[in-house]
């Protein structure tokens, strides 16, 4: 027992008085200090006999209130494991697609359409594909019609109201044994030419596990989703990445600009007609002449993003399953092993976000409680020193 | 000194072995409470929260931190404390204890040294009359000491020294 601070004497002194109180003999030089306290406690108050009982009946009775009823006991568990599962779910929404904007499942893939009605309740809000991509492919080429013919007036030529034109893009990796390389290239060939589209660039290169194959594809907005579900069963998945442009802006920029040059030039050629010297017709003749060249180019500046509105662009990279490295394992085993190790990942990143967010709240919290522990125990000990006032 | 509390009152999760917790304590914890408190009723109802909250907390319990005495001990310490500070909200005390622990068997030589013991505590600083009563009342060692007033148990040691130098002095003083 460490009493560095005491003398032998005192350190004596407190012994004895442990073997008093444990009543056990000490020499005549603690009798002095046994009577001390002695005195201490006869003096001290005894309790009531009558409040002990009753105390100890409740002490026996496991200081059981008075029965009163109760409202139903909530199952706290349940109820912090449901809002952790909650939380968790939202998570794991939020990471699967909104943070990042890749989709992992290729069966979440939907077609949808490049032209796609504005709701009206959202007011910009995009809908889910409610038209064809017949009526997409009329609206985009509707102003092209009204340009076969120069002199016309245009119609139909700008997107309804509320509607949007939207550019998609994108980009899959797949991984395959480098047997299997030709074969999932010509899939992927049959697959772009049964969804409707082209395949507008290919490289394939079979030399071992160095083989690798890469496809630009251009495809019908309306046929992607298919298509992404197609070239996913043909190997496994390494990665998908999806992208999207509104280019409704562009759009009717270039479609004003085009509607504004073809009404100069039927201005054009009313002062044609109305030019009375030689002179006056050269100047409009070659005015117009200018002005064809700068319809030309507004009319391709139209009809290519009305194209790229209608199609989507699809770059397809295969790789070995070597050169995939420890992931886009081929066969049931293997994709199911990359199924895990996603999970993991993404529960990784949970638990990670999760950390991140509950830390510093569980440090300010403990913080408070120690702070408001320790405010209260010196209001305590300010009350016990202003006791004796 | 704490023979009766062998085991942990989780370990016990036995309402028996709390009972003998509160058999082994009640009249010395009653005790303290009414030499801090000086008013009997105050003190019966902040013996029975101390242990009631000691009951509901049992759980919280660790022998490694001290015997289930001292934790006792520090808990009705604080439900004291808070009664000290209610009533300096709400008002000082009126009465005193009364003087029940009088026995009327006591010699006169005792009933005498009594009253100037009681004089001398009264004349001590209310730190040192509690760690007085914690130490002869409660019978706490240094180390239970130390846990129940925040301190190091060289410092209970030296504090409970000085202390009883002090109600020796006083008693001197008050014959």
């Amino acid at each position: 027992m460490p009493r560095n601070e005491l003398s032998p004497a005192a350190q004596a002194e407190l012994e004895a008085l442990d073997a008093i109180l444990a009543r056990t003999p000490v020499g005549e030089e603690h009798l002095e200090l046994a009577a001390l306290v002695d005195s201490v406690r006869g003096d001290a108050p005894r309790i009531d006999p009558a409040f002990a009982t009753q105390l100890e009946a409740r002490v026996r009775a496991r200081f059981r209130r008075p029965s009163r009823r109760r409202a139903p006991r909530i199952a706290w568990p349940a109820a912090a494991g449901s809002l952790v599962a909650l939380a968790l779910g939202a998570l794991v929404l939020v990471s699967s697609g909104v943070l990042n904007g890749t989709k992992t499942q290729p069966d979440e893939l939907v077609p949808t359409t490049t032209v796609a009605p504005r709701s009206a309740s959202t007011g910009g809000a995009f809908k889910p594909a409610t038209r064809s991509a017949g009526s997409a492919l009329q609206a985009s080429t509707g102003p092209l019609a009204a340009l076969a013919a120069p002199g016309a007036a245009g119609g139909g030529a700008s997107l309804n109201p509320g509607s949007r034109l939207v550019s998609r893009a994108s980009s899959l990796t797949l991984v395959a044994t480098a047997g299997r390389i030709q074969t999932v290239a010509n899939a992927i060939v049959a697959s772009t030419e049964h969804a409707g589209g082209i395949v507008e660039s290919s490289s394939v290169t079979v030399r071992g596990l160095a083989s690798h194959a890469s496809f630009k594809l251009r495809v019908p907005s309306s046929k992607l989703g298919g298509l992404i579900s197609s070239l996913s069963s043909l190997a496994g998945v390494l990665s998908l990445n999806q992208a999207t442009t509104d280019i409704t802006n562009s759009y009717n920029r270039a479609q004003a600009k085009l509607a504004a040059e073809r009404a100069e030039r039927s201005a054009l050629i009313k002062a044609l007609a109305a030019a009375t010297t030689l002179t006056q017709q050269q100047r409009i003749e070659a005015e117009i002449t200018a002005l064809d060249g700068k319809i030309a180019l507004a009319t391709d500046r139209v009809q290519a993003l009305a194209a790229k509105g209608h199609n989507a662009t699809v770059s397809v990279d295969v790789r070995t399953a070597a050169a995939g490295a420890s992931s886009g394992r081929s066969g049931p085993l293997g994709r199911a092993l990359d199924d895990s190790l996603a999970v993991l990942d993404v529960a990784l990143v949970i638990a990670l976000v999760a950390f991140a967010i509950f830390l510093p709240i569980a440090l300010c919290g403990l913080a408070v409680w120690w702070s408001a522990a320790t405010l209260r125990q010196r209001a305590r000990e300010r009350a016990f020193a202003a006791s004796a006032t | 000194m704490n023979a009766t509390l062998a085991s942990t009152p989780r370990a016990q999760g036995s309402g028996a072995q709390f009972e003998a917790l509160y058999r082994s304590c009640a009249d010395d914890l009653y005790a303290y409470v009414a030499s801090l408190l000086r008013d009997r009723s105050a003190a019966e109802d902040v013996t029975a929260l101390a242990f009631e909250r000691a009951y509901r907390r049992r759980a919280l319990f660790d022998l490694r931190r001290g015997s289930a005495r001292a934790w006792l001990f520090g808990i009705a310490r604080n439900a004291a404390l808070d009664e000290l500070r209610r009533r300096q909200r709400v008002g000082p005390l009126v009465g005193e204890l009364a003087d029940q622990s009088a026995q009327a068997e006591d010699d006169d030589e005792f009933a005498e040294r009594r009253l100037v013991v009681r004089d001398g505590l009264a004349a001590l600083d209310p730190r040192e009359r509690e760690v007085i009563l914690l130490k002869f009342v409660g019978r706490l060692s240094n180390a239970e000491l130390a846990r129940v007033l925040g301190c190091s148990e060289s410092n209970a040691g030296t504090r409970l020294h000085r202390a009883i130098k002090q109600l020796r002095e006083a008693c001197h003083a008050a014959q």
